[in-house]
């Protein structure tokens, strides 16, 4: 993923962006990017999608099939942000094609050697903090069509 | 003895000297979903609202996707503690925090103003307040301190920076 690289985060909760009078100023909030550990071996990772030049259609049908599909609620929006924002705070990208070839995870945030998150969570805070001001948040364009009972593939 | 009189007494002497009116100006420019919170007068209604929906939501397992860890009593109760301390310590202006509840089981509160003036603190079933903040002029400040008066004090400090 190269710092002009589009990337896209799906939202389901209101919290995790925030609102304006102008549209065109809603961005996302700290809290979309913090990571999980990925159950498999405990990796700190952060999904995202990437965007450059898919088509609106297509990427919300990525986000019906791979995100909706594994959530409680359907995605409201997305936040849209360019790769150089993520490798500005030090972190890297894994591309993996799983579980959709736009897929990739963010990684590289710092960890505790013993896994002890609460020393290290304020360093993940601050890199999110400073991604999501440069996240804008785009409603979704037609909630009416998310689905109402999620259906589709295992997600990674 | 008003609630309002009793908060300006207990503050700290360098935030004493913030009077309401003066806090009253940075309200008004709050954005409107601030405004709806309350001052630190009265945060309790507001943060107790928050928790209980926090509670109903959140607090079974894969809550927000696979692997996500649901949010415990205690970190809830540890959350209202520090909402109900800070509020002693900051301007009387300041709007309750933003309660949210993360996938791994702690719960944020977060002061906002804009994307460039923002305080989050991390509350987890441990005895550690995580923190981070981006202040404007003042830095970005961040850091994980033990829970207790002085992190409280320090806290404080910061979100004042907003308000």
């Amino acid at each position: 993923v190269c710092g002009g690289e589009e990337l896209s985060l799906f939202c389901r909760k209101r919290h995790l962006y925030r609102e304006n009078k102008d549209p065109a100023k809603w961005v996302l909030r700290g809290t979309a990017f913090e990571p999980r550990r990925r159950p498999s071996d405990q990796r700190l990772e952060a999904s995202i999608c990437q965007t450059t030049g898919v088509p609106i259609d297509e990427l919300w049908a990525i986000c019906v099939q791979h995100f909706d599909a594994h959530q409680q609620s359907p995605a409201l929006g997305r936040g849209i942000g360019l790769g150089q924002v993520v490798l500005d705070e030090g972190l890297t990208f894994e591309v993996n094609g799983d579980p959709h070839p736009c897929h990739a995870n963010i990684l590289g945030w710092p960890e505790d050697p013993s896994h002890d998150d609460e020393k290290v969570r304020h360093l993940w805070m601050k890199a999110a903090l400073n991604m999501a001001a440069k996240f804008k948040y785009e409603p979704r364009p037609d909630p009416a069509a998310a689905p109402a009972v999620p259906a589709g593939p295992a997600a990674p | 003895m008003t609630a309002l009189a009793i908060d300006q007494q207990s503050r700290p002497l360098e935030l004493r000297n913030q009077t309401p009116a003066e806090g009253g100006l940075d309200v008004a420019v709050l954005a409107a979903d601030q405004l709806v919170r309350q001052t630190s007068g009265n945060w309790r209604a507001y943060v107790n609202s928050a928790v209980a929906e926090i509670h109903a939501e959140c607090s079974a397992a894969d809550w927000d996707g696979p692997g996500s860890v649901p949010i415990n009593d205690l970190v809830l109760q540890r959350a209202l503690n520090v909402s109900d301390l800070l509020r002693y310590y900051v301007p009387y202006a300041t709007p309750a925090p933003q309660l949210i509840a993360c996938a791994d089981g702690e719960v944020t509160l977060t002061w906002e103003i804009d994307p460039d003036q923002v305080f989050s603190i991390s509350v987890g079933n441990h005895g550690l307040l995580n923190y981070a903040g981006r202040l404007g002029q003042n830095g970005q400040p961040h850091d994980a301190v033990p829970y207790g008066t002085e992190a409280i004090e320090q806290l404080a400090t910061y979100i004042s920076t907003l308000y």
